[in-house]
């Protein structure tokens, strides 16, 4: 129950910037996700935070405390690694004792404590065994077993499922937050997948490039990205980006682009920058609409391929302008390669950007 | 059908000139030693030996033999070198492979495991001391102990085994070290130092890597001939191999030397034995990653 704060924190190597100024703060038992792509930094920030690499710059604080100088094992911190590691010459139970060496527990609690976390995590039949005789699933429970039994103040998780096949990933994302929401332990989890942040954190850090793009919510990031960054990245399929020049023309705001020009719906004219300077208009797929080509400044495009879902269709086409763009849309929509269709887009739910 | 037999055959072949590889001088070596002084001057050289007699080992550690026909065979004049050779290999070999490991583990854990100024030069070093023919190093070394007062000794033998093999075991182990998972980090969670995640968690792991190093530094110093010739033969150091060698410059007697070469086959093959169960273990590590 510990909250942590990341205070101007800066991280360099040799002439490298990896992670630059970052302010950020947690409250307890919040589930934060530091979502970015490779080498965004967000290892790094969590490796500063687990205490692994100090920063150049800035401090780490729990509760207040600047940790700065503790190492890892004195932070109280509890770490999950990529691959579910293991000590791979020990048993499951002398791997999970390996977390309370200097807990000063007599063996009669040690035991307790050991059985209780790996009865949570239903690994209690496999103590006995040594890694390399468990599947990828429970490996990961017996390492997540192993930090539980710690009773640490943080969780640190370093993209834990990106090893394990993607159905033993969907059940173990759900057993993870279950479990953190039980013993209400502030974590941070860092993965590249916006599918896991999405269904996963309380607040999702959305970093490039060792910046941080935005702070918030799963709803906030997902409905107002304030960056183009963020909005291509969340969301999948990801969202379309339409590339021109920002004019002013007939009454109304427009983005012409080599080929065609949209208008702009009048929410947006607030997130309007320069008359003249290259914007984006950002529309989901799900909001894009197949119009019956009479509609005026709707964009040309041709039909490149159909990926049917099941319970949705994916339509991806070549727009006029030398673009792609996926459309999302109901199964019973029939629609061939080839085929020629204008598009346009439901108005209330289009986002512009101007870098 | 008949393509399934020759394969079978083949299979059987290679397996049958293998062993046969393998066992026939060890077998020729222990029916010689075996031999009655009859069969030990037949030509050529009876396959069984019919009237096996333990004489000859009895012999080179100095003991007297009377066999059932009553005849006494005397013990070897070379008995006492000959233990003597035992114990000094024994005391050598375990020192060259006990220092070796001290010396190497860490070594190659952190070639292995980390990077830091000067790696490349030093990896380059122990790279090109493994290259370097040990023969070619003989005479600048025996000059060289001359001056130091350590020919003649076991001392100035151990150094001259750890030239080799420190260098090559390195190189052996480092690609070894670099496939270990990485539990630097969990070590670190779980409050180990820095050497205590040597000592406690990485040495357990690399138990399998361990047992080979140390098999191939005892079986290198333990077979090591040429150096010890020129630097312990005929002195109070001097090893097996070179008390054997004692009983090719005498009257040729081929029951003392085959069973002198018998035995010092014996400890290597145990400590082979002993480490081999380690070795097996080598695919638990090697699995998982």
């Amino acid at each position: 129950m510990t909250t942590i704060k990341l205070e101007a924190l800066r991280k360099v190597y040799g002439s490298e910037t990896v992670v630059e100024n970052t302010n950020l703060e947690f409250e307890s038992g919040n589930f934060v996700v530091f979502l970015g792509p490779s080498g965004c930094g967000k290892t790094t920030t969590l490796n500063m935070i687990a205490g692994f690499e100090s920063p150049t710059e800035g401090q780490v604080l729990f509760d207040g405390r600047a940790v700065n100088d503790l190492p890892p094992h004195a932070r109280n911190v509890a770490m999950v690694f990529q691959s579910a590691l293991l000590y791979p010459h020990l048993t499951a139970l002398a791997n999970i004792q390996m977390s309370l060496r200097h807990a000063g527990l007599s063996a009669d609690e040690t035991k307790a404590r050991i059985l209780s976390a790996a009865q949570f995590l239903k690994v209690d039949q496999l103590l006995a065994k040594k890694p390399s005789a468990l599947s990828g699933g429970e490996r990961q429970r017996v390492a997540l077993a192993k930090a539980i039994v710690r009773q640490p103040s943080v969780f640190l998780m370093d993209e834990p499922f990106s090893a394990l096949d993607a159905a033993l990933r969907n059940s173990l994302r759900a057993e993870l937050v279950h479990l953190q929401k039980a013993l209400g332990v502030t974590t941070v989890f860092v993965t590249h997948d916006q599918i896991e942040a999405m269904t996963m954190g309380d607040v999702i850090v959305v970093m490039n490039r060792g910046r941080v793009e935005q702070v918030g919510s799963p709803d906030e990031i997902y409905n107002k990205p304030n960056t183009r960054f963020v909005a291509g990245f969340i969301g999948s399929p990801a969202m379309n980006f339409i590339e021109g020049v920002l004019g002013e023309g007939e009454g109304s705001l427009q983005l012409r682009a080599k080929n065609s020009s949209v208008v702009l719906p009048e929410r947006l004219r607030d997130r309007a920058g320069e008359r003249g300077a290259t914007h984006w208009l950002g529309v989901r797929p799900q909001h894009m609409r197949i119009s019956d080509g009479a509609v005026g400044h709707s964009i040309p495009s041709e039909v490149w391929a159909v990926e049917r879902h099941g319970k949705e269709n994916v339509v991806i086409v070549q727009t006029i302008d030398g673009g792609s763009m996926r459309i999302l849309t109901t199964p019973d929509v029939n629609i061939s390669i080839g085929e020629k269709i204008a598009l346009t887009f439901d108005p209330d739910r289009a986002y512009l950007f101007s870098r | 059908m008949g393509r399934r037999l020759l394969r079978c055959a083949g299979y059987g072949f290679s397996v049958t000139v293998a062993v046969v590889w393998t066992i026939l001088p060890i077998y020729w070596t222990l029916k010689t030693a075996l031999f009655s002084p009859v069969e030990a001057v037949a030509f050529p050289a009876p396959i069984f030996p019919l009237h096996p007699h333990l004489a000859a080992f009895l012999n080179i550690f100095g003991f007297g033999f009377t066999d059932a026909n009553g005849q006494y065979f005397m013990p070897a004049g070379q008995a006492p070198q000959v233990i003597h050779g035992l114990v000094n290999s024994l005391i050598v070999a375990a020192a060259v492979t006990a220092i070796t490991l001290v010396i190497v583990v860490p070594l190659a854990y952190a070639f292995g495991r980390f990077s830091f100024r000067g790696k490349t030069a030093l990896l380059m070093a122990i790279l090109f001391s493994v290259a370097v023919p040990p023969v070619s190093t003989l005479i600048p070394f025996y000059i060289l102990f001359i001056q130091l007062g350590l020919t003649g000794t076991k001392f100035g033998l151990v150094i001259v085994n750890l030239t080799v093999t420190v260098p090559f075991v390195t190189w052996m182990l480092i690609g070894y070290f670099r496939n270990l998972p990485p539990v630097e980090r969990l070590a670190q969670i779980d409050g180990f130092s820095r050497l205590g995640t040597l000592l406690l968690v990485v040495i357990p792991m690399a138990r399998s890597g361990i047992a080979v190093a140390a098999v191939v530094s005892f079986l290198f110093a333990w077979n090591e001939f040429v150096f010890a010739t020129q630097l312990v033969n005929g002195t109070d150091a001097a090893t097996l191999p070179t008390a054997v060698s004692g009983f090719l410059f005498l009257q040729p007697q081929p029951g003392l030397l085959s069973a002198s070469l018998w035995i010092s086959i014996v400890p290597a093959a145990l400590v082979a034995y002993y480490l081999q169960r380690h070795i097996a273990s080598l695919g638990m590590v090697d699995a998982f990653y």
